[in-house]
């Protein structure tokens, strides 16, 4: 299943998942508009579905793979594809207008970044809860450090249990797909970026329990019953939050100033 | 289940394959790798074993070109199919029993097995008078042998 390394599946394209995100795709590695997210990859994949320290190997052999290119690649054809620059003004000419895209496309005019993605939080809305949970992730990865991201984290632990709503046009139904299915599917795209981005924090903080969050789950997960997975992700979130926010204590860098305006050094 | 997945005159469900035009993509019957490794592709995206699905619609980003496993053929020739019901089966026993990376990868190869009603092939040729670097071309043509163009 080669769409599993496919820029739908990567964390650089934060607003698409294997059944989320129509149309144009933006890539904040490559700065670049992704027309074909399915069908384009580079060797810096960095896969939403598990945390990258599960899939290590397959990633290492992909990254090989596409060594020689410099930038975004054909996933079947292994050809080379062109930069594109995002132009809001071509978008809207050309009827691909995406208002998440869009924003996300904005990134690099923004400063301090961890403020730009602090916007993305909250609400139900699933697609943006994709989006911020793979925007901490690759601010986590480009940083390599969890000091500057335990703030971004906390917030991804406080909506672990929301319910992720999609509308149709959010979601991806291929020919012959059936919409309530994809849905479900749309719903585990979510589910499993933000449970793989708690357990990279867990990584980079040293936290084997965070690391390894998913055994703190009994069978729900297992069963992939979202009603019941809800319920203890409800119970884990409190536990989670009260470490996370412990450690970064502990560490010294849980907020040190009062008024929280400085910018670290660390920060992208 | 569509109509693809119905069984043949032996009662055999029918396993089928898409990928590329020139023939399906060998196996690196080097990498030996659980069930749940190979489905979510954690070592990469070639094992020991070949995935197959009981409906080609459910498989439809593996290539452009529909394929149809000879189940008789590799069945008596040695060569190990694991129905789709018991690889569920193993990947919910390793969701249930085991602890961190293992079920953590069975736990997500369950709902892509489930989704694209997958089965897989574990090959087992005599590979013993052949250098590990020539393995991946070698299983090419063997491979195919056990398919047919739909």
């Amino acid at each position: 299943m080669d769409e599993l390394f496919s820029c739908r599946n990567c964390i650089h394209n934060c607003s698409q998942s294997l059944h989320i995100g129509q149309g144009i795709g933006f890539c904040l590695k490559h700065d670049s508009v992704i027309r074909e997210p399915s069908q384009t990859t580079c060797k810096y994949l960095h896969r939403k579905d598990l945390p990258q320290f599960v899939v290590d190997e397959g990633v290492r052999e992909h990254a090989g793979e596409f060594a020689f290119f410099p930038g975004l690649v054909s996933l079947t054809m292994k050809q080379p594809i062109e930069r594109v620059r995002y132009s809001e003004r071509f978008v809207w000419e050309h009827g691909s207008y995406d208002p998440l895209v869009n924003a996300i496309a904005q990134y690099y005019k923004t400063n301090p970044h961890w403020a730009f993605i602090q916007g993305f939080t909250g609400g139900t809305d699933g697609r943006r809860s994709l989006t911020y949970s793979a925007f901490v992730r690759r601010y986590m990865d480009t940083c390599e450090t969890w000091r500057s991201s335990y703030r971004l984290v906390l917030a991804l632990v406080d909506e672990i249990d929301e319910d992720p709503r999609f509308d149709t046009r959010s979601i991806v139904v291929r020919n012959g797909d059936d919409p309530d299915v994809v849905m479900q599917e749309a719903l585990w795209d979510v589910v499993f970026t933000r449970i793989s981005g708690l357990q990279e924090y867990g990584y980079h903080a040293g936290l084997e329990n965070v690391m390894w969050a998913t055994d703190s789950l009994n069978g729900s997960l297992s069963e992939l019953n979202w009603p019941t997975l809800r319920v203890e992700l409800s119970k884990m979130r409190l536990l989670w939050t009260k470490q996370i926010a412990a450690h970064a204590q502990e560490h010294g860098v849980f907020f040190p100033k009062p008024e929280d305006e400085y910018v670290s050094n660390t920060d992208e | 289940m569509s109509e693809s997945a119905l069984p043949n005159d032996q009662g055999l469900r029918p396993y089928y394959r898409r990928d590329q035009r020139d023939g399906v993509s060998p196996p690196d019957l080097s990498k030996a790798c659980t069930y749940a490794e190979h489905i979510v592709h954690a070592r990469g995206k070639r094992t020991q074993f070949t995935s197959v699905s009981l409906d080609l619609m459910k498989i439809r980003d593996f290539g452009d070109t529909d394929y149809r496993l000879k189940r008789e053929e590799t069945e008596r020739d040695g060569h190990k199919l694991v129905e789709h019901e018991a690889l569920l089966g193993e990947l919910q026993r390793v969701a249930r029993d085991e602890q961190r990376a293992e079920r953590q990868r069975a736990i997500q190869a369950l709902r892509y097995a489930m989704r694209r009603l997958e089965g897989l092939v574990r090959w087992n040729f005599d590979t013993s008078a052949v250098v590990r670097k020539d393995l991946i071309p070698w299983a090419r043509d063997k491979v195919r042998a056990y398919f047919t163009r739909v």
